[in-house]
């Protein structure tokens, strides 16, 4: 029978469930940098123009002249995936910033009084979770027509719920610790305490979920493209690349693979950057 | 022993199994057997009622047609009836009358026999012009029972078109007894002569027709069950067929057309008998304007709209009316794709510079999108913006209703032969305004109803020809291309024949 | 306890009532109405007033709400504009499959994340581990209908394993056609899965009772079923439930895809046709279900985990 030796592992680990940061969360950031970077440039380094028809060049395979290929009208695939990327970087951005910011202030109020802002909180969080996620936005975008601008309302009118629930659930149970009470006594004001002292020590968590919340939208526009509601035409979006070139999965695959694999890479190191968003806080609050 | 050898042999044990425990579920495949031939078909949407009074979609449309017969039926040369319900006909002197003798011993599936007062009711409330569909028989006024077997039709003014609508869905024969029995319900409750009845229907999802034990062809229909199958996304529907677990698709997506035949699978084109258009709102200027509108339709690259969005399966237009319909004329100085012609129109209008246009497309259609976007390429080099609207259907149908749309995309569809239907909607602005184009010429008006009136054939094609030319130099629609009806089945499916009404013909299919 | 299932059930009703407000505004809001939908291409002014009649559509908002609550009261939720037969009746037939659907899928997740998740605790730090977690969280990023049509084409035609589309007809049968649909969802939720309960269960690994009990003998089986597992499972099943919505959700278009005559695709079919009937009833039903595995949720959680007390 083995001792308790066999089963500790070599090296300390850290206790609690974010693995520790090492090359991972510089993984992850050099990975999005990049990203940017070339989103960015995309006007400078993409071969061709994103909306240029080749008529006479549809559905090319992969070539020298085309690396990604092209789609049925000729566009050249990489231009567009460049160029989709600006608006999938900025769709995980802004859809996650707005949620993030409404629903950290209003979760913050109600975490906070607790009592009677706190249960109507929780009756609007029950109200909304009780629809899925992508029924809401479809529905709203439905109503407000498809597009950007329309795509973030709805985005941000579902999502700030999210956010409200793990903040006020993190703020509920900080309320009662020694330094809140303490500065209460002090006579600090109420609006100072929340965004001074208690905002910084529950809002990891929420910006955990918002790193993956980032990748979330970005399917949730590709969800919206396969019925036809995501990002208009002519903006290249990865989401409804792919959506609206499923029908050619069989017959000419890289239409739907590339911008699909944007989107895999994408989120995988937006995932690495969530799995240590705990520690980079710390690294930048020491600094 | 080591903890995570024990963990991971636990564990490895139930995954295994648990994994391979679908596996087992796999079972051979039933071959169709010799007691019953079904015929398994996939289609992207339900049908939604049994009723022609009250149909608006092309399921239900179909379905009907196979459940219900009619007086007569389109021949296969698409340009003439054939007995089917009526074995003949004869038409009084003044073109006022039309009185039909119904073929005998024809039963409804249940067995109860088809008289003269199920074609009368039947007919009534076809040509009823507060129905969606009484448009078709406008100069009808009743139909009236002879005697047990005989139908005599009265018009207010000689009617061409007569028995081109009576092909049609609307006209379709059904159980007076049954209308009596269940009333509106009738909708769910179909009773007909045709090949097929229905046995159940699973809303959205699956209906089951069994052959007509009473049907009066004898030796029809081949197969015993049809199962239609509502599958929605177009890639399922075509690796289903290609996986034989149906027997047939429809709306096969143009591009894998050539994979599917590649597969060996049988692939079915329909041609002529829809036409993608761009309808303009002329309450919108600058597009009041025909020289506009003429630019417009000259900025259109339909072969590359053929070629790279129809893969060569549609054909260039070259009239609004499809090229099955009746008196179609390809060579009344159709639009063609001149960008010069263009340039030179755009510049005799009030906006030389060019302008900006906003069309609405609906929300999930790549075709539509695709079109669009190559007239769109067009339209830029004659200075013309195109800007892309695409709206959730609904608010879509809704819209153009409300004619608040600009230019509004859309296939017109075919339900009869005779161009009196579709000329009649787009040439007349008694007829809900133009079909929403506001396009008001007198003289087109009167040659539509002139031609409705002309029994001559020659004398009605002379006058569609004149119509036809009117509709390309004044451009209130624009046309594109002969969109084909797509469909594809397994090699063992034999005798699979849609009409150019999308009739599917069951009753002559079979399975080898 | 019983008091606070009791009071959690009761809670219910606000929220039941705040939903089918919502659903009956939001889906009211959208332009176009059922008249049109029905109609379709074919719609005239005319016919459209005359439906709109007919379907009782032109009175004001709010009277229309009453009505609905009052039919509600008495278990009638209105006729489906669209296929014309009871709205509840179509609903309620579709349910079965949603559920057969869900739970299939949420097996077959737990069958893919409970080995991998182990493995990975268990070898942590190591280059298994590493790849393991690479894996999934690139997994994350892709589509599921892409996913879906992708798995379709690969085990359906390429390799005729098991059926597409549709439900089947009952039994083995059903199962057989819905294994592609469950497989895609699960590998879609299967990330998340994975990454919880890889650290609860590394958590649970570091803490001192399950040293202390190996060293006093305890057999490793006996700690991975009593331990191990139950503790390592709780904050697992609260993250399952909490994200039962977004399960859900994700049924919704692999139904669309895979063709299956599911609550998740009629929802979304209404939504589209504007057949509000059927939006209601289903918003309420998707509602109770949510609301139900929340409570449930709770319940496990408390049960296993005996520190957990219902005060508030």
């Amino acid at each position: 029978m083995s001792t308790a030796a066999a089963v500790v592992p070599a090296r300390p680990v850290r206790r609690g469930w974010l693995a520790p940061a090492g090359p991972s969360l510089w993984v992850g950031m050099i990975g999005i940098l990049t990203i940017a970077v070339l989103a960015a440039l995309a006007p400078l380094i993409a071969p061709y123009d994103p909306t240029a028809l080749a008529l006479g060049k549809g559905l090319t395979p992969p070539s020298a002249a085309h690396w990604f290929g092209t789609d049925q009208l000729g566009r050249d695939i990489l231009t567009r995936v460049l160029y989709a990327a600006r608006i999938d970087l900025q769709i995980g951005t802004i859809g996650v910033l707005i949620p993030l910011v409404m629903g950290a202030v209003i979760g913050l109020f109600a975490g906070y009084y607790a009592g009677w802002p706190d249960a109507l909180l929780g009756r609007v969080i029950d109200v909304v979770t009780a629809f899925p996620f992508l029924v809401l936005v479809l529905a709203i975008v439905a109503m407000l027509g498809p597009g950007l601008r329309n795509f973030y309302i709805a985005i941000s009118l579902v999502s700030w719920v999210a956010y409200a629930r793990i903040v006020r659930g993190e703020a509920l149970s900080v309320r009662g610790r020694g330094y809140i009470l303490a500065a209460r006594s002090l006579g600090f004001g109420d609006l100072r305490i929340m965004f001074r002292h208690l905002l910084p020590n529950v809002i990891v968590p929420a910006l955990v979920f918002g790193m993956s919340d980032f990748v979330l939208d970005i399917l949730a526009g590709a969800s919206l493209g396969f019925f036809g509601l995501g990002v208009q035409p002519p903006t290249p979006e990865w989401g409804v690349m792919i959506a609206e070139g499923r029908n050619f999965i069989i017959t000419a695959p890289w239409v739907v693979i590339f911008p699909g694999v944007a989107i895999i890479v994408t989120s995988f190191f937006v995932s690495l950057i969530g799995d240590n968003v705990s520690d980079l806080v710390r690294r930048v609050r020491a600094a | 022993m080591r903890l995570h050898g024990t963990v991971l042999r636990v564990v490895s044990c139930v995954a295994a199994v648990a994994l391979a425990a679908p596996i087992a579920f796999v079972s051979p495949r039933s071959s169709a057997g010799a007691a019953a031939a079904t015929l398994t078909m996939a289609r992207n949407a339900d049908m939604l009622t049994w009723d022609p009074y009250h149909t608006g979609d092309d399921p239900s449309i179909f379905t009907q047609m196979a459940v219900y017969d009619r007086l007569v039926k389109l021949a296969p040369s698409n340009k003439d009836v054939e007995p089917e319900l009526a074995t003949s006909w004869t038409m009084s002197s003044d073109g006022l009358t039309a009185t039909f003798t119904l073929r005998p011993g024809v039963k409804f599936s249940d067995g109860s026999p088809l008289t003269a007062d199920d074609v009368v009711l039947s007919l009534t409330r076809a040509i009823d012009q507060k129905g969606d569909w009484g448009f078709l028989f406008s100069p009808v006024k009743s139909v009236t029972k002879v005697d047990d077997r005989t139908v005599a039709i009265h018009m207010s003014e000689p009617f061409a078109p007569l028995l081109a609508a009576l092909s049609t869905f609307a006209a379709s024969i059904y159980s007076k007894a049954q209308f009596d029995k269940y009333g509106q319900d009738m909708a769910q409750h179909p009773l007909g002569t045709g090949a097929f009845v229905l046995d159940s229907w699973q809303k959205g999802s699956t209906i089951t027709l069994v052959r007509n034990p009473a049907y009066w062809q004898t030796g029809k229909p081949k197969i015993d069950r049809v199962i239609m199958r509502v599958v929605g996304d177009d890639n399922t529907r075509v690796l289903q067929l290609q996986s034989g677990q149906v027997d047939l698709i429809d709306f096969v997506p143009p591009n894998q057309v050539e994979q599917v035949r590649g597969a060996g699978l049988k692939v079915y084109a329909v041609n002529g008998t829809a036409v993608l258009r761009y309808t303009l709102n002329e309450t919108v200027k600058p597009l009041d304007e025909v020289n506009v509108r003429a630019a417009l339709a000259f900025a259109v690259d339909r072969e590359a709209v053929a070629k790279n969005v129809y893969f060569g399966l549609a054909t260039v237009a070259r009239s609004l009316l499809p090229s099955t319909t009746l008196y179609y004329d390809p060579n009344a100085d159709p639009m063609t794709y001149d960008l010069a012609k263009a340039k030179a129109f755009l510049a005799k209008s009030s906006v030389p510079g060019g302008f900006t246009l906003t069309a609405q497309l609906p929300a999930g259609n790549q075709t539509y999108l695709d079109a669009a976007t190559i007239w769109g390429n067009g339209l830029k080099q004659i200075g013309v913006t195109l800007k892309i609207d695409r709206l959730e259907t609904t608010t879509l149908i809704q819209m153009r209703n409300a004619e608040h749309y600009t230019v509004y995309n859309a296939a017109w569809t075919n339900d009869t032969p005779d161009p009196d239907e579709l000329m009649g909607v787009a040439m007349d602005i008694k007829s809900q305004h133009a079909a929403h184009t506001f396009y008001n010429n007198q003289e087109a008006q009167q040659l539509v109803a002139q031609a409705r009136r002309e029994l001559d054939p020659r004398k009605r094609q002379a006058l569609y020809t004149r119509l036809q030319r009117i509709e390309s130099r004044d451009a209130p629609q624009i046309y594109i291309v002969d969109v084909p009806r797509l469909y594809a089945s397994l090699p063992s499916v034999a005798g699979f024949a849609p009409n150019s009404q999308g009739k599917y013909e069951f009753e002559n299919v079979s399975k080898r | 306890m019983i008091r606070y299932i009791a009071g959690r059930l009761l809670l219910i009703l606000p929220v039941l009532f705040g939903v089918s407000i919502v659903a009956f505004m939001l889906i009211r809001l959208i332009p176009g109405n059922p008249a049109v939908a029905i109609l379709g291409e074919r719609a005239t002014p005319e016919l459209i007033a005359r439906v709109q009649n007919q379907l009782g559509l032109n009175l004001p908002m709010w009277r229309q709400y009453l009505h609905f609550l009052g039919n509600a009261w008495r278990g009638e939720f209105g006729l489906s504009f669209f296929y014309g037969e009871d709205a509840s009746i179509l609903t309620l037939q579709r349910i079965p499959v949603t559920l057969v659907l869900i739970g299939y899928a949420a097996l077959i997740g737990l069958i893919i994340a409970v080995p991998v998740a182990t493995v990975a605790a268990v070898r942590r730090e190591t280059l298994v581990d590493h790849i393991i977690r690479l894996v999934f969280t690139a997994t994350i990023g892709i589509p599921s209908f892409w996913l879906g049509i992708v798995l379709a084409l690969l085990l359906s035609v390429r390799v005729r394993l098991f059926a597409l589309g549709g439900a089947g007809s009952g039994g083995f049968d059903t199962l057989w056609h819905l294994t592609l649909p469950a497989l895609t969802i699960a590998l879609h939720i299967s990330p998340i899965l994975v990454r919880a309960l890889r650290s609860s269960l590394i958590e649970v690994m570091d803490s001192e009772y399950v040293t202390t009990g190996l060293a006093m003998g305890l057999r490793p089986a006996t700690l991975l079923v009593s331990y191990l597992l139950r503790n390592g499972l709780t904050p697992f099943i609260s993250v399952l439930g909490l994200n039962i919505g977004w399960l859900i959700g994700g049924t919704i278009i692999i139904e669309q895809v895979f063709g299956i005559p599911g609550v998740g695709s009629l929802l979304i079919t209404s939504i589209l046709t504007r057949d509000y009937s059927i939006v209601q009833f289903v918003t309420l039903v998707l509602a109770f279900l949510v609301i139900l595995v929340n409570l449930l949720t709770d319940l496990a959680y408390a049960a296993l985990d005996p520190r957990v007390s219902f005060q508030r």
